[in-house]
C-alpha cells in the first residue's frame, strides 16, 4: 500500500512542523516522519530554549535575516500555540576592559541585523542587574527571551495534527527516489508518495540530500554538553548571561533560565564522529562547571540535577556563523526543498525557516486554496505544564497529577516512553529526575493503558527498562 | 494537629498525639500508609521499639494499627503543597483541593535519594539507570524486574540490601562499588548483605562513564585517590545492563523551606531545639525529614517525642512563639546555640531550651576509634561518652542535663 500526500516532510522537530503549519495553511495534504519515537527528539529538544534577537550572527547572510525574522514572528506564533515566551533579557559580559573591547563590534553587527535596542551596561548597573554575575561591562540586548522547546514542538505537531496532517513518528526513511512528478520515499513504515519533499532532518539533512541525488553537503556534527540546575539554586543570574563570544566558535558557555524555573549551563563546543553521539564528557562537564564558577562565583555545584547534550548540524568547521544555512530547492533533484545545516539559532530561525520553505511549496500549489477553518491554535484538549488544581500528585517534584500523566500518554501520536510522558507534563523533570514517579508512571502504563512490562521504554524502542517480572529470571 | 507523612516518624507522631488527646489528620502522598517501610521486605526492623525483628511491613502494620487504635486520621494520594508561616495547609488529592489551618504541624515527609542526575557523570543517557530506592520500590511492591546484571554504585544500606535482593532474584551484582575507603551501610548490612552472597566490594572506587546508547552495557569504573580523582590506568570496563545508585540520603524540606523555617545546611534539615520545634512556632520535625536515621526505630522514637509536643502545643501553645521567630521552647529565655567542634559532621538539635534535659544525636565525618565525645556550656563540662568506634554510617547520642538559665552556648565536640 502507498500513500500519496502532496507533501513530505522528513523530521518531526522545530522546522519540519513549523513548516508543515505553514503548509496547511493552504489546502495542501502533508505527513510529516520521523525516525524517533516522539517528536522533537534531535536538536530540538536538546538546546537552550532560547530566542535569539541576532546580534551575533554574521550580517548579510540568510541565518542573520532568518534569525532576526524567525524570533519576531516567533513571539506571535507562540502567541497563537499558548506557548509561553518570555523576554528575559540577554547580557554578554565582558570579564575585563580587554574583553569590553569586543562589545562595540556586537553592538555594531547586532545594528547590522536591524536590531533597534541594545545597550551598553557600565559595572554599577550589571551589578544591579545581576548581582550574581562577576563581570565589567555587558553588552544587553532586552529582546532575547525564552521558550520551552519542547512545549514548543508539542503544540506544532498539536496543531498541524488540526489540520489534517499526518505524524508518522518511528519512521525511518530509507530511500528516495524520483518519479515522473514527484518522490517515491520508502520507509521503515512501508512506502509513501509525496509531489514534494521537504528535508528537515536536522543532523541527518546532508545525507538526506544525498539519498534524494541532491546537493552534497558536508557534516560536521558538534556537540554541545549541559548542565542543569534545580529550581531552587541561588545566586544564578535571571537573565541569559553570555560570555564575550570565543575564538573557536559557538557562544561560549552561559547561563540561560528556562520557562520552568531551572537554568541551564553550556553548552559545550565539540566536533565528534556520530550525528547521534548525545553522551556527556567527564571533561567536558568539569570544564562547564570551572567556566560556570567563573562566569557566576556563587554557583553551587551540589544544585546540579541532570546533564544532557546536544549536536549542531553543522555544515562546516569554524567559528559560530561562518557556514550559512541552507534553505532552497534543490537544483539537483528538483522537488526536494532543503534545509541544511540548521544549527544555533535554528531554533530562533525556525518561523522565518517554515515560512520561506512554505512559499517555495505553495509556488508548486498555487491553484490550491487557502485551507477553510484552519486552525492556528493547540487543540482544544492540550494542556499545558503545570500543576492542576486537583488530583492525586505522580511527580512531586514539579507537582504533576495522575491527570496530567493519562493525558501525556495519551497524545495523538501514541509516544508511551517515559521521555515522551516527561516532555509532555515535566514529569520526572524536578530535582529527584524521576526516582518518585517513574515506579508509578509504570504501574500506570501497565495496569491503566495495558502496555505489557518488556515494551516500557525509556525513550522509545532499543530503550527498553525491564527484563520482565520478577521472579522470571530464576525460572 | 496535621501530620504531613506516614512512614516511621509520621505514624508513630500521630498515634502519639492522639493517644495525649490530640485530633490527628495524617496527610500521606503514597497509596498506602508505611512509607518506605512497605518496600522494605528484609527484616531487622523494630528491634528497640517492639523487641523483635520484624519486616519492613510488618513493622508498618503494627504502626498503622496502632494509629487507628489511637483515633487517627488518614488522607492518602494527598500532597500537602504549601505549607504558610502561619501553618496554613495547601493540600491536594483525588478528592479536591483544600486548606487546613491545623493548631500544630508535625512534618514527617522523609527523605530522597540523589540522584545518578546530580552526579553528573559522562556517558549517553540509557536505560538501565535506578536509583537504589526505586529499584526497590519495582522489585518489591511492583513485581518488575528492573535487570541481569548489575553495577551497585554506592555502599549506603539500600545499596547493600538491594544488591542481595538481585541475587536472589535471580540477577547477578558484579560490584558494589564506593568511592570511600569504608562502607556507607551498617556493618551488619555488609556482613549479610555483600559477604553472605560474595558480592564483590570495590572500595575506593567510583564510576567514571556509563556506557551504552539504548540500554546500559556497562560502566567504567576507577581507582580513586584520596581526594575522590580517579588515578590513571586503573579504569577498567564492568559489563552490565543496570546500574542501581545509592549515593545518599537528601532529607526532603521543599515544604520546610517554603514555609520559611531555619535551616542546617550540615543535618540537611530544619533547625530544632529537644521539643523538636522548628523556627515556625507550632511546626515541628521528625524522622529522615530531620536528619536521616540509621533505623527505622529511631525515627519513630523521634516521632514521638514529635507527637507529644506537638499535642502540647496544640492544645496550648506557649509562650514567645508569636513575637520571635525562634520560639522560646520552655518559657522565659533565649534559646542556647549548639555548635559543633571539628570531626563531627552535625548535631541534632541545634538550639536548646534551658531548664530542659535533652539527648544530642550526631554523626562524626569520619570514621573514630576510642574517642569520647564532650558536651559543654559556657566552657563548662555537661557530660561526656566514651564511644570505642563511630563511624559516619552510625548515627550517635549524648545525654545532657538541663541548662542553666543564664547558659550562653553549648559546644559538642570529640576530645
Amino acid at each position: 500500500m502507498t500513500a500519496a500526500y502532496d507533501v513530505a516532510v522528513i523530521g518531526a522537530g522545530v522546522v519540519g512542523l513549523a513548516t508543515a503549519r505553514e503548509i496547511l495553511r493552504r489546502d495542501i495534504s502533508v505527513v510529516v516522519m520521523d525516525k524517533d519515537d516522539d517528536v522533537g527528539r534531535g536538536a530540538s529538544g536538546r538546546n537552550s530554549g532560547v530566542i535569539h534577537s541576532g546580534f551575533a550572527v554574521a550580517p548579510g547572510t540568510l541565518k542573520a535575516h532568518l534569525n532576526v525574522r524567525g524570533s519576531r514572528l516567533m513571539r506571535a506564533v507562540c502567541a497563537e500555540l499558548n506557548v509561553p515566551f518570555d523576554e528575559v533579557g540577554t547580557l554578554v559580559v565582558a570579564a575585563d576592559e580587554d574583553e569590553a573591547d569586543a562589545l562595540p563590534r556586537l553592538r555594531d553587527n547586532g545594528v547590522a541585523n536591524g536590531l533597534t535596542d541594545l545597550r551598553m551596561i557600565d559595572t554599577d548597573e550589571l551589578a544591579r542587574l545581576e548581582p550574581s554575575v562577576a563581570g565589567h561591562v555587558a553588552l544587553f540586548s532586552p529582546e532575547g527571551a525564552i521558550i520551552n522547546p519542547f512545549t514548543f514542538v508539542l503544540r506544532l505537531a498539536d496543531c498541524c495534527l488540526a489540520n489534517g496532517a499526518s505524524i508518522a513518528v518511528g519512521t525511518e526513511v530509507e530511500g528516495l527516489s524520483p518519479l515522473r512528478d514527484g518522490w517515491q520515499v520508502a520507509t521503515s513504515g512501508g512506502v509513501i508518495e509525496a509531489a514534494v519533499v521537504v528535508n528537515a532532518a536536522d543532523v541527518n539533512a546532508p545525507d538526506i540530500s544525498s539519498v534524494a541525488g541532491g546537493e552534497r553537503y558536508e557534516s560536521f556534527p558538534c556537540r554541545g554538553e549541559y548542565l542543569v540546575l534545580d529550581r531552587e539554586a541561588r545566586n544564578v543570574p535571571r537573565r541569559m548571561v553570555y560570555p564575550v563570544p570565543p575564538s573557536e566558535g559557538g557562544l561560549g558557555v552561559h547561563f540561560t533560565p528556562t520557562t520552568s524555573g531551572n537554568t541551564l549551563i553550556g553548552p559545550s563546543t565539540e566536533y565528534v564522529d556520530s550525528q547521534e553521539d548525545h553522551a556527556t564528557s567527564g571533561q567536558v562537564l568539569a570544564r562547564l562547571m570551572s567556566e560556570a564558577k567563573a562566569l557566576c562565583p556563587g554557583f553551587d555545584p551540589t544544585d546540579v540535577i541532570a546533564s544532557f547534550a546536544g549536536v549542531r548540524a553543522k555544515i562546516s568547521k569554524g567559528a559560530y556563523g561562518a557556514a550559512d544555512f541552507v534553505v532552497e530547492e534543490s537544483r539537483k533533484a528538483p522537488g526536494l526543498i532543503n534545509a541544511v545545516g540548521i544549527e544555533s539559532p535554528g531554533l530562533s530561525s525556525a518561523p522565518a525557516i517554515a515560512e520561506r520553505i512554505a512559499e517555495l511549496v505553495g509556488a508548486r500549489f498555487a491553484d490550491r486554496p487557502v485551507r477553510k477553518h484552519f486552525a492556528a491554535g493547540p487543540v482544544a484538549t492540550s494542556r499545558l505544564p503545570g500543576a492542576s488544581a486537583e488530583g492525586e500528585i505522580i511527580c512531586r517534584c514539579e507537582q504533576v497529577t495522575r491527570r496530567e500523566v493519562l493525558d501525556a500518554l495519551d497524545n495523538p501520536l501514541g509516544a508511551r516512553s517515559l521521555a515522551a510522558v516527561k516532555a509532555r507534563c515535566r514529569a520526572g523533570m524536578g530535582r529527584c529526575q524521576g526516582s518518585f514517579c517513574m515506579p508509578r508512571i509504570v504501574d500506570i502504563l501497565r495496569h491503566e493503558r495495558g502496555v505489557h512490562i518488556e515494551d516500557i521504554t525509556l525513550r522509545g524502542p532499543g530503550t527498553e527498562l525491564f527484563t520482565g517480572e520478577t521472579k522470571e529470571l530464576l525460572r | 494537629m496535621l501530620v504531613v507523612g506516614a512512614g516511621p516518624a509520621g505514624l508513630a507522631a500521630a498515634a502519639e498525639a492522639a493517644r495525649s488527646g490530640a485530633a490527628v489528620l495524617v496527610v500521606e502522598r503514597d497509596r498506602d500508609p508505611g512509607g518506605i517501610l512497605n518496600q522494605c521486605i528484609h527484616d531487622g526492623f523494630g528491634l528497640t521499639l517492639f523487641g523483635e525483628s520484624l519486616t519492613g511491613p510488618e513493622y508498618a502494620t503494627r504502626q498503622i494499627d496502632e494509629a487507628r487504635r489511637q483515633g487517627v486520621r488518614l488522607s492518602q494520594n494527598a500532597t500537602v503543597l504549601s505549607i504558610r508561616r502561619d501553618r496554613t495547609c495547601e493540600i491536594v488529592s483525588p478528592r479536591g483541593h483544600e486548606r487546613l489551618r491545623p493548631g500544630a504541624v508535625v512534618l514527617a515527609m522523609g527523605c530522597r535519594e540523589r540522584s545518578f542526575g546530580s552526579l553528573a557523570i559522562p556517558g549517553a543517557r540509557p536505560a538501565g539507570i535506578y536509583g537504589a530506592g526505586a529499584a526497590q520500590r519495582l522489585i518489591n511492591l511492583q513485581g518488575v524486574m528492573v535487570g541481569r546484571r548489575a553495577v551497585i554504585l554506592g555502599s549506603g544500606d539500600i545499596g547493600l540490601i538491594m544488591a542481595r535482593r538481585l541475587v536472589l532474584e535471580g540477577a547477578e551484582v558484579a560490584y558494589v562499588v564506593e568511592k570511600l575507603p569504608y562502607a556507607g551501610g551498617l556493618a551488619r548490612n555488609v556482613s549479610q548483605c555483600l559477604n553472605d552472597f560474595d558480592i564483590p566490594l570495590a572500595l575506593e572506587h567510583k564510576v567514571v562513564e556509563v556506557l551504552g546508547r539504548g540500554r546500559l552495557s556497562g560502566v567504567r569504573i576507577a581507582r580513586v585517590d584520596e581526594l575522590g580523582q580517579a588515578v590513571g590506568g586503573t579504569e577498567r570496563v564492568v559489563e552490565c545492563d543496570t546500574l542501581l545508585v545509592s549515593v545518599g540520603l537528601i532529607p526532603e524540606n521543599e515544604l520546610t523551606r517554603s514555609a520559611g523555617a531555619a535551616m542546617d545546611g550540615a543535618s540537611g534539615g530544619p533547625q530544632v531545639d529537644q521539643r523538636l520545634t522548628t523556627s515556625i512556632p507550632g511546626v515541628f520535625a521528625c524522622g529522615n525529614v530531620l536528619h536521616v536515621h540509621d533505623l527505622a526505630d529511631w525515627a519513630s522514637l523521634e516521632g514521638r517525642r514529635a507527637g507529644e509536643w506537638a499535642a502540647r502545643y496544640a492544645r496550648e501553645p506557649w509562650t514567645g512563639e508569636e513575637t520571635t521567630p525562634m520560639p522560646r521552647a520552655a518559657g522565659p529565655g533565649k534559646p542556647v546555640p549548639v555548635s559543633r567542634g571539628t570531626g563531627l559532621k552535625y548535631v541534632v538539635p541545634q538550639r536548646l531550651a534551658v531548664g530542659e534535659a535533652a539527648t544530642l544525636h550526631f554523626r562524626v565525618s569520619e570514621p573514630r576509634r576510642r574517642t569520647t565525645v564532650v558536651v559543654k556550656a559556657d566552657g563548662r563540662r555537661l557530660s561526656s561518652k566514651p564511644f570505642a568506634y563511630l563511624a559516619p554510617a552510625e548515627l550517635a547520642a549524648v545525654e545532657i542535663p538541663a541548662l542553666p538559665e543564664d547558659t550562653r552556648g553549648v559546644l559538642v565536640s570529640l576530645d
